[in-house]
């Protein structure tokens, strides 16, 4: 089976998702027909043989959720729900999770509590001791009932009472005959067992049966899921606040439970599972405290992540039931490619907390109003007569003062004119990749451009320390720096996307530490700096090049090489570049593409070292040419660049697009820049930098010229 | 008594040039078939008659395929189907006229070790073999010249195509021999490195990973024709692949390139003729072709 990890899945076509899947493993061939040719749903005859009075069958949309990581297994979720948004949230919700391990899922016993209640006791306390006394026969006696499930490693595995009073005073006797089930759901087969014991068990209370059936309370099959999330601080503590208000307002964990359910039972039908049993158990299991609560404890981890916790009843089953009438739920549940009924609840409890932490996320970050709020603001910032570089401020401070009007974006607008004489406190450069990417990574050259002062950072003093940015890197980085207040609240204007491989993270990152530099005076120098940032850089990165930090800092074009360590050459070109960067939707992949090129490597690494001595001379040679300005010969070396990183498969229909749309509009040279995969590219375009530049925006590109102050 | 024989057309889809080093191609046959008919002669000699063509050429497939032995006999060698507007297509008439000629003398479908030797022998040692395999087998095939081994493939779902024609005729064994005098060792290397993976995505028969395969393979392809000089995107391929990569649609020449066919690939039939409607400019004829299953055939008669 592949990777979970499937990009793009809702841009599909129905069809083609379905060959999608097919063609990645988790569909098996036949179902695939099946789902194709709408073979899976359940024929009227066979409903007919299932339930009463049956005048047809119903239909609910089945989705999948990929990206989950369950206990280190990789899984699809099949989902069948009719509310929009859920399979959108347990999927990015799951992709989030990958990057901190996925869901990890425990449980120590799966036992079905058959219950056997027995009333006109006489002597209750005498009853329950007789029956601890013929616990081992009565044990014997109910294995002998089912000496199939015995057979196969299930069977009594012990027998427990519990005493209460009824409404009259009268003793009731309840006794649990807890049964492990194996993959089985096993409703009837511990009903059978019940009915079958209760004589004996009446007989050694001395009192009458007066119910045998099994309990859906399943709290000796409890399943415990955890997940870590990277969010940013406020995002975090959000979310950690909405769940301790379920944890204590029944009313408000009604709901939140509610969005629980949203995904466990979204998955128990489509594996054809009692949902409603599962329901019923997972809210008495709420309540167990006397006090309906949250079924989910959300906390701070000790690497400041966000860690989210969920305990749920789950007793259900891969064999047997509906999954042996209905094709739709066997379909479902070989699409999870659980082995076992325990894997399953594992899924199930997975998606249980992926769909809490959407729910929460959605309503921390935003609210649901607040997504038409921000809409508005920006209309009204826009009429305002905002500047792209004011434009997401203004909108933040409008929707922050609650009051979305034209003179209130007016007054921020002053304010902010007000405020812009102060410059930035620290300033940092982006990068661009001129030639020589993935070659760099195997010891040759790669020759970069600065994106000059992409990034600012201004600090002011506050409450306490405020960021948009993930704890753990703003926490990793001010201990790099050497700060130890934290009454600063840190704003970050950028040019620069994030993801699309310029560089951003190593520019914040030089940026704070400037900032810090400048305002507490700790005299740090510019190569300290950088190694600030190249800490930090790990964080974000893994293995960073080091190439980021190093045009973050020094923000001059440079030769590098990285051969058993980074070493940089200055490169003076006569003028600046006329370079056009742009980028679309895909966000670049740098550590798939970098690890994707290492797999492929060691499978010919002849070719491979041929293209890279390759890329290492058009570096070398482009580093002259850059010198002595020559942009048509430059451009030329990065068209050839372009094709050796076509060879290596690191581009993608979109760069490529983008770049032909430059080439045709004037530009000498167009490549991808960076890992690839997604991202951005870079055109050199003498003469032509607005016609490269218009032409790629009139095609829905965002384009970014270095020389410019204005990003458009 | 009289036979007849036909064998298919074809166009390499992927691994063009790689072939010749070990690479695996991918390549398909059409539906526009070479028929050869074999009978009797009246008066003993031989008698060779190419309707609908000037003849140029199909002596010497007959002295190949006869070892230059020309038996008494009545040939009527039809490559008609092959030709455009008087023009020739490019998409492997001698290959399937080889094939049926052979198929047709011999009164066997099994005649694929020999239909490569003849051929070699035509070419004089050059070429990879790849257009007599298709005549041979039909289909949609995976083609690797070191074994003449060939993997019958399926068609991918959700993947239309259309034969663009060049109008203007191209020679492979130029090209071949030109690659045989210089050799860029980072492009080849390159090539080398590109054209198994589009092989790969043909086999898994994905078609969003064979389209986006193809922009990779495409600038991989380009970089080879500059740095060997094999004008493999003119006449006319060059603006028409830009065109369709722009349009979100693959646009590539069909094997040696440089005139003759390309293909347009893309999600649907719809998306396919809006973009040669959108680009008549750009397109002098299309060519009607479906991939054809059936190889090699001895027909009724």
């Amino acid at each position: 089976m592949s990777d979970s990890r499937i990009r793009g899945l809702y841009n599909l076509p129905v069809a083609e998702r379905i060959a999608r899947l097919e063609a990645l493993g988790w569909l098996a061939a036949a179902d695939a027909r099946a789902l194709t040719g709408g073979h899976h749903v359940l024929s009227v005859g066979a409903a007919d043989r299932m339930i009463e009075n049956v005048i047809g069958v119903f239909g609910l949309p089945l989705a999948v959720a990929p990206n989950f990581l369950v206990n280190g297994r990789d899984c699809v979720v099949p989902l069948v729900v009719e509310e929009p948004s859920i399979v959108a949230g347990l999927s990015s919700a799951a992709a989030l999770a990958r990057g901190s391990g996925g869901f990890e899922v425990t449980n120590t016993e799966s036992l079905l509590i058959g219950q056997v209640h027995v009333t006109g006791v006489a002597d209750a306390d005498h009853a329950v001791e007789t029956l601890q006394g013929r616990k081992e026969a009565l044990i014997d006696a109910a294995n002998a009932v089912h000496p199939r499930l015995a057979a196969r490693g299930g069977g009594v595995r012990d027998v427990e009472c519990r005493l209460f009073e009824l409404p009259d005073g009268a003793p009731a006797i309840a006794v649990h005959l807890l049964i492990d089930t194996c993959d089985a759901m096993g409703a009837n087969l511990v009903n059978t067992i019940c009915e079958a014991l209760a004589p004996d068990i009446a007989a050694a209370c001395d009192g009458r049966v007066a119910l045998r059936i099994l309990s859906n309370l399943a709290d000796r099959s409890l399943y415990t899921a955890r997940a870590r999330f990277v969010l940013p601080d406020s995002q975090r503590d959000a979310i950690i606040l909405a769940n301790d208000i379920a944890l204590a307002d029944p009313y408000r964990a009604t709901t939140h439970n509610k969005g629980v359910m949203n995904g466990v039972d979204a998955v128990a039908i489509a594996t054809g599972n009692d949902w409603r049993a599962i329901e019923a158990g997972v809210h008495a299991f709420a309540a167990r405290s006397g006090h309906y609560r949250s079924l989910t404890r959300w906390s701070v981890a000790d690497d400041g992540r966000l860690l989210g916790e969920i305990t749920l009843p789950l007793k259900v089953g891969t064999v047997g039931g509906t999954l042996a009438s209905n094709p739709a739920a066997a379909l479902g549940l070989a699409l999870t490619g659980a082995a076992s009924a325990d894997e399953l609840a594992s899924i199930m409890a997975a998606a249980g907390l992926a769909q809490n932490f959407a729910a929460l996320r959605a309503l921390a970050t935003s609210g649901i109003q607040a997504g038409h709020m921000k809409l508005h603001a920006r209309s009204v910032a826009a009429a305002a007569g905002a500047s792209d570089a004011q434009f997401a401020t203004v909108v933040d401070k409008l929707v922050a003062s609650g009051d979305i009007k034209d003179w209130k974006a007016r007054e921020i607008i002053a304010d902010l004119q007000g405020t812009d004489a102060a410059m930035p406190q620290g300033s940092a450069a982006g990068k661009i990749i001129l030639l020589g990417e993935h070659g760099v990574v195997y010891g040759r050259q790669a020759l970069a451009l600065p994106i000059p002062a992409a990034v600012g950072v201004t600090l002011t003093e506050a409450p306490s320390l405020s960021h948009d940015l993930p704890g753990v890197f703003v926490d990793r980085l001010l201990a790099e720096i050497g700060v130890a207040q934290t009454n600063w609240r840190i704003d970050i204007e950028s040019r620069l996307p994030f993801g699309k491989g310029l560089g951003s993270s190593a520019a914040v990152a030089v940026a704070i530490a400037r900032a810090f530099n400048s305002q507490l005076d700790l005299g740090l120098d510019d190569e300290r700096i950088n190694a600030i940032a190249f800490e930090s850089e790990k964080l974000a990165h893994g293995t960073p090049s080091g190439v980021d930090n190093t045009l973050a800092t020094y923000a001059k074009p440079m030769l590098f090489c990285n051969d058993n360590g980074l070493s940089f050459e200055l490169v003076e070109p006569p003028e600046a570049p006329p370079v056009v960067v742009a980028w679309g939707e895909e966000t670049g992949a740098t550590k798939e593409m970098v690890d994707g090129v290492r797999g492929r490597y060691s499978a010919a690494p002849a070719h491979f070292d041929a293209l890279f001595d390759e890329m290492g001379q058009l570096s070398t040679d482009g580093a002259q040419l850059l010198r002595e300005g020559d942009w048509s010969g430059l451009g030329m070396l990065m068209n050839l660049c372009h094709g050796l990183l076509n060879a290596i498969g690191v581009s993608t229909p979109e760069l490529e697009r983008m770049i032909t749309l430059a080439r045709q509009s004037g530009a000498a040279g167009a490549k991808l820049t960076g890992a690839g995969g997604g991202g951005s590219i870079v055109a050199l375009c003498p003469g032509s930098v607005a016609d490269v530049a218009e032409a790629l925006r009139r095609s829905g590109y965002n384009t970014l010229v270095p020389g410019d102050r204005e990003q458009s | 008594m009289t036979t007849v024989a036909s064998a298919p057309g074809k166009i390499v889809l992927a691994g063009e040039y790689a072939v010749l080093w070990e690479s695996p191609a991918i390549c398909m046959a059409v539906n526009r078939r070479a028929v050869a008919t074999v009978a009797p002669s009246a008066d003993g000699r031989c008698h060779v008659s190419t309707p609908g063509f000037g003849g140029h050429g199909r002596f010497r497939i007959l002295d190949a395929v006869t070892g230059g032995k020309r038996p008494s006999c009545d040939f009527e060698l039809d490559t008609s189907a092959f030709m455009m507007n008087d023009r020739k297509t490019g998409i492997g008439s001698s290959a399937a006229l080889t094939v049926a000629l052979l198929a047709a003398l011999e009164k066997s479908e099994d005649i694929y070790q020999r239909a490569l030797d003849a051929h070699r022998h035509l070419q004089q040692g050059a070429g990879s073999g790849i257009d007599i395999a298709t005549a041979v087998h039909g289909g949609l095939l995976e083609y690797r010249m070191t074994t003449r081994a060939v993997t019958r493939l399926e068609w991918p779902q959700g993947l239309a195509f259309r034969v663009i024609w060049t109008g203007v005729p191209a020679s492979t064994e130029a090209k071949l021999s030109r690659l045989a005098k210089k050799a860029s060792q980072p492009s080849r290397s390159a090539l080398l490195l590109a054209a198994p993976r589009i092989c790969e995505a043909w086999r898994t028969g994905e078609a969003g990973d064979i389209l986006a395969e193809y922009v990779s393979y495409i600038g991989v392809l380009r970089q080879f024709s500059i740095d060997h000089d094999l004008g493999i995107f003119d006449a006319g391929h060059d603006e028409l692949t830009d065109a369709a990569m722009v349009d979100g649609l693959v646009y590539k020449p069909a094997g040696a390139g440089g005139g003759d066919v390309g293909l347009l690939f893309g999600r649907s039939n719809a998306d396919l003729d809006a973009f040669l409607r959108r680009r008549a400019n750009l397109v002098r004829g299309v060519l009607d072709c479906k991939l054809e299953h059936d190889g090699v055939r001895l027909e009724a008669r």
